[in-house]
Parts: structure tokens; C-alpha cells; sequence
């Protein structure tokens, strides 16, 4: 009676659980497609610039990453081609990353943690000069390479600093992270970077008339005061440019405010127009600069008497050179240096000239100045660099912060160009008079600077990741609209030999994840844990006697058939 | 063994032969499908106990499966009655009501529902069985079928399986005080403070746990070892008491 009831009950159990495995199993298969993704830490990171010159690539190639982490403590001879090398600058080997890069090792993606000093924004001190210069060969190595795999900049917080403690110290135990012995996983998803089709240039002019005494104003010579605003960085996201050249932009935009101030009387406007023009395009030989000065009415550019370019005012203290590309002979040079030194001779710096011929054959252009010369225009470029940066180079990298941007300095280049400016508009070269004195009505307004400066510090303004309508144009041309009487925007498309690849800001997913041997342990220990149960309640409730014969019944079973 | 359980096995371990051998592409390939590792851990973590309790007593060979039924029914049901109470009172208030309303809705299923034959020791069993296997499958199933199939691991839901197990524990104990007090005539006079008492704390134990933890800032792991002492002390003296009381009917 008992047997038949036992027989009965193994049979509806094993029916039952029968009749659940396939269906659990075709569960695991349907939902095996779907994947969860909601990790426990996510970090802003930043895309290494992607970019073409006449082709040739350069930059990271690749933006989605989906591997395990990897520190510099690996094992020699690793195969690090399914792991990302997880690189803080502080210890950072340029060597080491130059091998990488040059002997096309593979490499499953790049990640270089910078200090937060670095993040745009961040006023905090306190990183060297020596971290600076690291990071400026290492901008240097990575943009002018051809990486086959991403490389992401991010800022170091505690999350990251915890996991690549973890990291280094599954490392150094010799465990290569790979699916089977856990560690942490870092999943960018993003889609593959495609070019970018037509990237625009903004040129943002503004045109300040002068007092017309007899004749019209189109006799009157013009002035012009031009800075290019755009940046180039090895991280588009992360390229503010502080000082190449939002130092510029913030003088250029104090002196129109000043000329605005003196112009907006009658009585003391200057018989000169003024022409103020924030270009674009700067990075890439200055073409920004050249568009706008084509599309200028010939009349127009030939009535512009000379033109003053900002570049880099930002970090001086005792020098600031004026470059030219016209011999120092010329008369016109002479009276605009002439001009300056005065000036700076009564603020207490000095100015330098220095002279740089143009090479037609070159078509780099290393001044924004040689485009106004090219097209024979007299221009000079006040900046604080003493030799022309390299193409790419001095444009907003990731070391140019507001830390090491002074507004003094800016205000001091500002005193400078508006005094020369209205000594010769007014007529008072070589008189002791200040009209932009301080504490006077037409002083240098250090707060707009400043204020400015900061604004600038934290917009990244890489000319072909600049939308149409960016806030920061329609800002910049407010402004100026403010202060000029005319304000005319012109946008061309920036052709040339320059293509850009989109994707310049992605999100980092960081999965802590068990080795398959751990959820195979967990497996075992449950199940025993299971087993123990079972035999636990068959034993206090039916006896010791029910679970021996549990184990005994398929050969009982088989007596009994037999 | 059975048929059945061979071919599992076999499967099984045929699976993780493959995965161990294969390339690194393969065992890549094969790495999200071993997330659903995690979640089928944890679920036999938090299910396979009520499984088990089920077969290895004889509840199963006196078919109780439609008292547990019954009992997860009642349950369902009492906790939308919580669920509607949930904006009209107070914090404190409330959690003393759910208590309440859980042991009004585990007398329901004890006392009131009309039951096959079944002896009253298998009843509260069964009863507390179904009971707690409906509270596993409404408060635990859906986190950790959400939360263990991600890449990112955390002890979370080992620890939750922990809990249902100390759940169940404490559930079974709960109904057999319940049986006690509600279908045992006579009883010794002695007792019966014990069995009241013990019966409170049972029925309070998630007034405690939630102060444990956000009172005293008790973190979850500390909390489900504390449960499953608790789970198991209690057991113990409701066995006992249960015992006791089953002396003088005999």
C-alpha cells in the first residue's frame, strides 16, 4: 500500500519536473538574447580626436569598447588585445606608450586617467609643471599617431581610483583577466565614429563706424582687431583652450567694449572705422581668417590700414612680442611698433618685434597676421609665444587650463592695444596721456574679463563640432552686437585637406563581474546546501530508514521487475 | 537517480566542459550567457529550499499541494489588502498594521478554509509552505530577475536568497504557533503565554529587521545572518512547544 503510494508520488514528481525542463530551459534561451546593462558606475569619459589630413589617418580610429580592465602591472609578454590598459598620468611612461603605438601592438582600447586638476572648471591648484609637460608629449604622441584602437581621457574620482587598486592587484597575482577569473569589465557603447560631412566655420564680425567730419565714412581707414576663438585638443570635449586663445577673445571683446564706450559719443568718436573679428578655423592654418578677409568688399579691405591679431595673451609677465611678416624697415611697422613700445614703456613691460617672412610656397600659415599680409594688408600679431606653434599645436590642448591663465596679464595686453589704438586714432602718438586709466570711466573692467575668461575656460570650441546656432556663437555674437554698430555672421563650410570623425564624448560603463569558476562554486555550494536540507527533513520527518531507501528504490524496483 | 536528473547533469556538465575548453572568443561570446548563471544561482537559492521542503517531508506523499495553494491564494490576497492600506496611514502605524493583517490573513488560511483531510501537523506545514513560497515569489522574483542578469555582480541577491530561506523558516514556525492557538483546544495553561509571545515576535519580525537596519544602520548582510539566527532559534521552540502540546491530545 505504501510502495504503490511511494510509486505513485515518484511518478507525479517526475512528470511534473519533467514536464518544467524544457520549458525552463526554452526560458533561459529566450531571454539569453535580452542583456541588462545598468552598472554600478558610470563615468564621463572623452574621445581621443579622430582626424584626417589629405587622407592619412591620425588619432584613435575606433570609439566602442567592450573588455576587461588591464593595469600597467600585467604580466611581460600579456596579451593585452582583449583588455583595456587602464593609464593615471602620474605614472605615466611615455617610452612604453610610444612602443605600443609604433610597433602596432594590440591593444583592446586605452584609458588615461587625469587628475581633476585638469577638468575645465576646476580652479584647485596644486599639480606641477611636471605633469603638464607629461601630458603635453603625451597630446603630442597620440595626435599625430594612427591608433587602431580607442583611447578615452577621463578624470580621476574615487570609483576609479578603487577599481584600478583592484586591478593592479589582480595583476600583480598573475591572473590575466579574461572571462573565466572575474575582475572588472568597461563597456563604452557607442556607434562607430562616422565623418563628419560638412563641418562649418563662424566668422562673427563687427563693424564700429567712425566720426564722418566732411566726406562719408567710406573714405575713413579702418582698424581692424581680429582673434581666432576655436580650439583644437586632443580631447574635442575637453579642449577650453584657456589661453590659445579665450585670452584673445576676452581682449579682443574688453577692447570693443572700451571703443564702444568712446565711439558711442559724437563727440569722441575717432575718425577711424573699427573692425572687430572673432574668426575660426584658427587651428587649421588660419583659413577661417582667410575666408572672411575674401569675402570682405575689396574696398572695404583696402581701406583697413592695419590690423592687430590677438593670440595667446593670457600667461606673460614682462614681455610681449609683436610679430610681422613685412620687413621692420617698412614705415607702417615702425609706426605700429613705434606705437606700442610707448605705450608699454608707460605700463612698464616691454614689447619685442619679431620678423618672420612669409613662404608662399608653404601653405602654413603660422601667424594669423600672414593671412592679411598674403593679401597685402599690414598686420602684426601681438601674442606672448616667442616662436609660431607647429600645425595642431598651442590650440587648446588638455594642460591649457584657467588655472595658468592671468587676468592681469590680459588686462595689461588689453591696456596695451586699446592705448596705441586710440593714440593713433585720436592723433596722441608720443604724448604722456592715458585714456584708459584706471579708476577712470573708461577703465579696463577686470570682472568682464574675468568673467568672460571663465566663461570661455569652460566651453570647448572645436570649430567642426560647433553646431550652426552653438550657444557659444550666438553668444559671442550678442556681445558684439552690444558694442558695434553692424554685426554680420559668415559661415563657410571648412573644406581643405582637414576631415573630422564624430563621437567625442561617451559614457563608461564599469562592471564589477565573478569568473565563471566563482558561480560554479556558488553552484556547488547550493546544491550540497540543498542536498543537506533534503536529508535533513526526510530524516527528523520519515526517518533515517525513508532516506536510505530513497536511494536504494532503482534497485528494488528492478528486483521487483525481474 | 532518475532519468530526468542523469540528463540534467550530463547537459550540464557538457556546458561547462565546452565553456572551459573553448577559445577565448567563444568563452567571450558565451560570457553574458553565464550572467543568467548568477540569476539561476540565486533562484534555486530562494526557491529550491520550498522545493525541497516539499518532497523531502511527507507532505508530498499526502498530496498537500492544493492546501499550499490555498494558503498562497490568502496571501496574495492579504498583501493587496496592505498594499491599499499603504496611503492612508502613517509610517509607524502601518507597519504594526501589516503585521496584523498578516496573521489575520494566516488565521483565514488556517482556520477557516476547509481542508482535505489532512492531519493538523501537515496542515500548518503546508499552509506556512504556500504561504511563504507566494512571499518569495511576490517580493524577490521580479528584483532579482531584473537585477542578477546585469554584468555588474553584488552579493544582493544571494543575500535575498538567504532571507527567503530564513522566510520560510520563520513562516512555518508562524502557522504551527497559529495552529497551536487557533486549533488546539487544550492546551497546557502553562504554555500558553510562550506560545503568545513567541507568536508576537514572529509576526513583528519585519518591524525589527526594518528598525535594525534603518535605526541602528545594520547593514543588509548583518541583517539576514541576524534573520536566520532568529529563524532558526525560533523553530526550535516552536517544535518544542509543539511538542509539548501534543502530549496531552494523544
Amino acid at each position: 500500500m505504501a510502495e504503490e503510494k511511494n510509486s505513485k508520488q515518484r511518478h507525479h514528481r517526475s512528470m511534473f519536473l519533467e514536464s518544467m525542463y524544457p520549458v525552463v530551459a526554452l526560458m533561459l534561451v529566450l531571454v539569453a538574447c535580452v542583456e541588462l546593462c545598468d552598472a554600478a558606475t558610470v563615468v564621463d569619459v572623452y574621445r581621443l580626436i579622430q582626424y584626417d589630413i589629405s587622407g592619412a589617418p591620425f588619432g584613435s580610429r575606433f570609439s566602442s569598447l567592450n573588455h576587461h580592465a588591464a593595469s600597467l602591472s600585467f604580466q611581460h609578454g600579456a596579451d593585452l588585445s582583449r583588455s583595456v590598459l587602464i593609464l593615471p598620468l602620474r605614472e605615466l611612461d611615455i617610452a612604453f606608450v610610444q612602443d605600443y603605438i609604433s610597433q602596432k601592438q594590440s591593444l583592446g582600447g586605452l584609458l588615461i586617467l587625469l587628475p581633476q586638476t585638469f577638468r575645465p572648471g576646476n580652479i584647485g591648484g596644486g599639480e606641477t609643471q611636471g605633469l603638464r609637460i607629461l601630458l603635453a608629449q603625451l597630446e603630442k604622441l597620440l595626435l599625430h599617431g594612427n591608433i587602431p584602437f580607442p583611447v578615452y581621457f577621463a578624470f580621476e574620482n574615487e570609483e576609479t581610483d578603487t577599481m584600478l587598486a583592484d586591478v593592479k592587484k589582480n595583476d600583480a597575482l598573475g591572473q590575466q583577466a579574461t572571462a573565466t577569473t572575474g575582475g572588472y569589465k568597461l563597456v563604452i557603447s557607442v556607434s562607430e565614429p562616422r565623418k563628419i560631412a560638412s563641418p562649418t566655420i563662424t566668422n562673427i564680425q563687427g563693424w564700429l563706424p567712425g566720426s564722418r567730419a566732411d566726406g562719408d565714412s567710406n573714405q575713413l581707414s579702418t582698424i581692424a582687431v581680429v582673434a581666432s576663438y576655436d580650439t583644437f585638443g586632443a580631447a574635442p570635449a575637453l579642449s577650453v583652450g584657456s589661453d590659445s586663445n579665450g585670452s584673445g577673445v576676452v581682449a579682443l571683446l574688453e577692447v570693443a567694449r572700451l571703443f564702444s564706450t568712446l565711439y558711442s559719443n559724437p563727440k569722441t568718436r575717432g575718425r577711424y572705422n573699427l573692425l572687430f573679428a572673432l574668426t575660426s578655423g584658427g587651428p587649421y592654418n588660419y583659413e577661417g581668417t582667410q575666408k572672411w578677409l575674401k569675402s570682405l568688399d575689396q574696398r572695404m579691405r583696402e581701406s583697413i590700414d592695419y590690423a592687430i591679431c590677438l593670440n595667446s595673451v593670457g600667461s606673460w609677465d614682462n614681455e610681449l612680442l609683436v610679430h610681422v611678416s613685412k620687413p621692420p624697415e617698412n614705415a607702417y611697422i615702425k609706426q605700429i611698433f613705434e606705437g606700442f613700445s610707448n605705450v608699454a614703456e608707460d605700463l612698464g613691460f616691454q614689447v619685442s618685434l619679431k620678423h618672420k617672412k612669409i613662404n608662399i610656397s608653404n601653405s602654413r600659415v603660422a601667424w594669423e597676421h600672414e593671412q592679411f599680409s598674403r593679401l597685402r594688408v599690414t598686420a602684426a600679431t601681438v601674442s606672448e609665444l616667442l616662436t609660431p606653434p607647429e600645425l595642431l599645436e598651442s590650440a587648446g590642448s588638455l594642460s591649457d587650463t584657467r588655472q595658468h591663465v592671468n587676468e592681469d596679464s590680459i588686462i595689461k595686453g588689453v591696456k596695451l592695444v586699446a592705448e596705441s589704438l586710440a593714440r593713433h586714432i585720436y592723433g596722441h602718438q608720443g604724448k604722456d596721456i592715458q585714456i584708459f586709466a584706471d579708476n577712470s570711466s573708461l577703465a579696463v573692467n577686470r570682472f568682464y574679463v574675468k568673467s568672460w575668461l571663465d566663461g570661455l575656460s569652460q566651453t570647448p570650441r572645436v570649430a567642426p563640432f560647433l553646431s550652426k546656432n552653438e550657444p557659444l556663437i550666438m553668444a559671442l555674437k550678442k556681445e558684439l552686437e552690444d558694442y558695434t554698430a553692424e554685426v554680420s555672421i559668415q559661415q563657410e563650410s571648412l573644406d581643405g585637406i582637414f576631415t573630422f570623425y564624430d563621437s567625442t564624448k561617451a559614457s563608461l560603463n564599469i562592471y564589477q563581474v565573478a569568473s565563471v569558476t566563482f558561480d560554479l562554486l556558488l553552484l556547488l555550494v547550493l546544491g550540497s546546501y540543498l542536498i543537506m536540507l533534503f536529508s535533513f527533513l526526510v530524516i527528523t520527518t520519515r526517518g533515517l530508514d525513508d532516506l536510505i531507501s530513497i536511494f536504494r528504490r532503482p534497485p528494488s524496483r528492478k528486483m521487483k521487475i525481474a | 537517480m532518475e532519468i530526468w536528473e542523469v540528463n540534467q547533469s550530463f547537459f550540464f556538465f557538457n556546458l561547462v566542459a565546452f565553456a572551459w575548453w573553448s577559445s577565448p572568443d567563444l568563452q567571450l561570446a558565451l560570457w553574458w550567457r553565464m550572467t543568467l548563471f548568477h540569476f539561476f544561482n540565486c533562484a534555486i537559492l530562494t526557491f529550491g529550499p520550498h522545493a525541497v521542503y516539499y518532497s523531502a517531508t511527507p507532505l508530498s506523499e499526502y498530496d498537500t499541494l492544493g492546501t499550499s495553494v490555498k494558503a498562497a491564494v490568502v496571501y496574495l490576497a492579504t498583501a493587496l489588502v496592505k498594499m491599499t492600506k499603504y496611503g492612508f496611514q502613517s509610517q509607524e502605524a502601518l507597519k504594526a498594521m501589516i503585521g496584523f493583517i498578516d496573521v489575520a490573513g494566516l488565521y483565514f488560511a488556517l482556520a477557516q478554509l476547509t481542508h482535505r483531510n489532512i492531519s493538523q501537523n501537515h496542515k500548518f506545514q503546508a499552509v506556512g509552505l504556500g504561504w511563504a513560497f507566494a512571499d518569495s515569489v511576490l517580493h524577490r522574483l521580479a528584483p532579482l530577475w531584473v537585477g542578477a542578469r546585469g554584468l555588474e555582480f553584488t552579493w544582493d541577491y544571494v543575500l535575498q536568497g538567504l532571507e527567503a530561506n530564513a522566510n520560510l523558516v520563520f513562516t512555518i514556525s508562524l502557522a504551527a504557533l497559529g495552529s497551536l492557538m487557533w486549533l488546539r483546544k487544550n492546551k497546557p495553561k502553562t504554555l500558553i503565554p510562550i506560545i503568545y509571545t513567541c507568536a508576537v515576535i514572529i509576526a513583528t519580525m519585519p518591524s525589527i529587521t526594518s528598525y535594525l537596519r534603518r535605526v541602528m544602520g545594520w547593514h543588509f548582510p548583518k541583517v539576514v545572518g541576524f534573520e536566520l539566527m532568529t529563524s532558526l532559534v525560533m523553530a526550535f521552540i516552536s517544535c518544542q512547544l509543539f511538542i509539548l502540546c501534543q502530549r496531552p491530545s494523544l
